[in-house]
């Protein structure tokens, strides 16, 4: 799994790595969704995300804060999400299910994505990055 | 002893100027020798970050419960001069008005008998967990409401006493919330949320009073010996983690702007005076104000059902207190002998005005604020009296809980929720939680000893100790 989680006292911890930007963005999707979402399967919702940053740093931020706002507006748990860059903008597609209480707890609520320690760095296998979930 | 630290008192610790590149002010943290070995590295480099920006007064301060977070540490507390000083969602967190409230009942724990029922009936009245939405319908005006005028929203629209407002920090709403900065994100998030309780750390807890310290002050504060109580921990939901969110991005651009070197881009801030410094402001006030209300609306919930359940009248379960544990206001503190208005953050800390101030309940002006401590899951909860010595080296602060020691990630691997779940069915404590991966997550073992960090507020005299409450049951997202 391209992501891993370090010790962190009060909040989540996560280090990420992708062989390209577009990956590192897609697993620090799938880093979050297995926060909150351990047990939601990619099936018939979907949601399609579309924001600009001037850094790739403000721009990963903003993406998974939409990513928690989607997820709470329509009470859905995403799976799997495909990201498309183009210098500083992002498109994406989520893919998850409706929420259900019964099925999918058990996962741990993300109240926002901090900028605290996030720096993407180019690397040997690509690009790297810490990310700090505030839960 | 972590390097280039010294002892500066019997429980407080200085951070000096040139710890870290930049720092105005010396930073002091108050912790005992026993919880030296709890102090985390990233934590002091935090409180050190929190003593580079822009107009801070004195000292770039951390409480007992002092641990790693962003931004600042938790459990820090920073005053910035309104000249020319900063305002910072670093300083204060993305749960804006996380706090905690307590309400006394006139109940004794022999008149709650089985306490599952109670717990059912609560768990079942208040929304608790991801996903779950309020059963009212708030418009957009409501909403609007709610943000500028806090509990006194939710007393007027039936949801409360008429004295509720007068037992919260600063009447239950602060004023300048400007709902002009709360984008609609922000309000597609809060209507839906509004008397839900949240997941996380977030809890409704039965208590029962089990010791008195001060008869004086418990008596002021309507507290008695045995006596079941409800303690209520939650903040603003999505409304406010998503101005949080909001704000960060805006300030980022501003801090720049003003040419404010930041060694953590969390710290994003603008002046107070700045628009985007007041921006900040008139948003943060809106969630706080929400989370006021949020809070008021749980009580009246759990006054209705204990009312029903237990043939007691709702008049007969007055509120304690309500304090806020992530907030920045405006105040007004002595500086080197001078009068100022401030701009006071807290971050995991608590306010805890001496007897005297203008801010303080009926009958506690010559007392000192109550000041309420939720323990963890299973440990003693405190309330303690504000005192003029948190005046005079804190801005008026104290701890604000028990502080974590162990990660998520290591509580989960290390200890088993439903293992807890039976520990502590055993000392006559019930847990109804939505997992037992939340209960794992959260459980006591995972905080420092809350006796402990209350121990040291009170030994440097930040606040004195009241009353001591133990858990009966919980119910958390």
């Amino acid at each position: 799994m391209p992501f891993i989680e370090r010790d962190h006292t009060a909040d989540i911890l996560m280090h990420v790595w992708g062989a390209s930007r577009e990956e590192l963005f897609r697993e620090a999707a799938a880093a979050l969704f297995s926060i909150m979402f351990p047990s939601s399967m990619p099936r018939d919702a979907h949601q399609t995300i579309v924001c600009e940053a001037d850094s790739d740093e403000a721009l990963l931020s903003t993406f998974l804060s939409e990513i928690l706002f989607f997820a709470e507006v329509e009470c859905e748990g995403y799976a799997s999400a495909d990201v498309h860059l183009d210098g500083t903008t992002l498109k994406a597609d989520l893919y998850g299910e409706p929420y259900d209480r019964d099925r999918h707890s058990g996962g741990t609520e993300v109240k926002g994505i901090s900028r605290s320690g996030m720096k993407i760095e180019k690397t040997q296998r690509g690009y790297e990055t810490d990310i700090l979930f505030d839960v | 002893m972590i390097e280039g630290i010294r002892k500066a008192g019997p429980f407080e610790w200085e951070i000096p100027v040139g710890f870290t590149p930049g720092m105005r002010v010396p930073g002091r943290f108050f912790l005992s020798e026993e919880l030296m070995p709890t102090l985390e590295e990233g934590a002091l480099q935090q409180c050190a970050n929190m003593a580079t920006l822009p107009g801070i007064e004195k000292y770039a301060l951390a409480m007992p419960d002092i641990h790693w977070g962003y931004g600042f540490p938790i459990g820090g507390v920073g005053a910035f001069s309104i000249d020319d000083g900063i305002i910072s969602p670093g300083g204060v967190g993305f749960d804006i008005n996380c706090g905690v409230r307590l309400i006394a009942t006139p109940l004794t724990t022999e008149d709650l008998g089985r306490i599952q029922p109670l717990l059912s009936h609560l768990f079942t009245r208040i929304p608790t967990g991801i996903g779950t939405k309020s059963p009212l319908r708030v418009s957009d005006q409501d909403l609007d409401a709610m943000m500028t005028e806090g509990a006194s929203w939710a007393v007027n629209q039936g949801y409360g006493l008429k004295g509720d407002v007068t037992r919260c920090e600063e009447q239950g709403s602060i004023d300048g919330a400007d709902s002009t900065h709360v984008s609609g994100k922000a309000r597609a998030r809060g209507r839906p949320q509004c008397g839900t309780l949240g997941a996380g750390n977030h809890f409704l807890e039965i208590q029962s009073v089990e010791e008195i310290f001060d008869p004086v002050a418990a008596e002021a504060f309507g507290i008695a010996q045995g006596q079941v109580c409800v303690m209520i921990h939650c903040g603003s939901r999505g409304l406010g983690h998503q101005i949080c969110t909001d704000h960060i991005a805006i300030l980022e651009k501003a801090a720049k702007k003003y040419g404010i070197s930041l060694p953590d881009p969390q710290l994003a801030c603008a002046p107070i005076t700045s628009p985007d410094g007041e921006a900040y402001f008139g948003a943060m006030a809106c969630a706080a104000n929400y989370a006021w209300a949020n809070r008021q609306m749980i009580t009246h919930f759990t006054r209705e059902i204990i009312a029903r359940q237990f043939s007691v009248d709702y008049e007969e379960m007055p509120l304690i207190y309500d304090v806020a544990h992530n907030v920045a206001k405006f105040e007004e503190h002595m500086v080197d002998g001078k009068k100022k208005k401030l701009c006071v953050h807290r971050k995991g800390a608590t306010r805890a005005f001496g007897p005297g101030n203008h801010d303080l309940p009926p009958g506690c002006e010559e007392i000192g604020q109550p000041v309420l401590i939720p323990g963890s899951m299973g440990t003693s909860s405190f309330i303690l009296k504000g005192t003029q010595t948190a005046m005079d080296r804190t801005f008026g602060s104290t701890c604000h809980g028990a502080g974590r020691v162990l990660s998520r990630s290591q509580a989960k691997k290390h200890i088993d929720g439903g293992d807890i779940r039976d520990r502590l069915g055993h000392q006559g404590i019930s847990v109804k939680a939505t997992s037992n991966k939340v209960i794992a997550e959260e459980a006591p073992d995972a905080y420092k000893p809350s006796s402990e960090v209350v121990r040291v507020v009170h030994e440097a005299g930040l606040s004195l100790r009241v009353a001591r409450l133990e858990p009966k049951g919980v119910i958390k997202g």
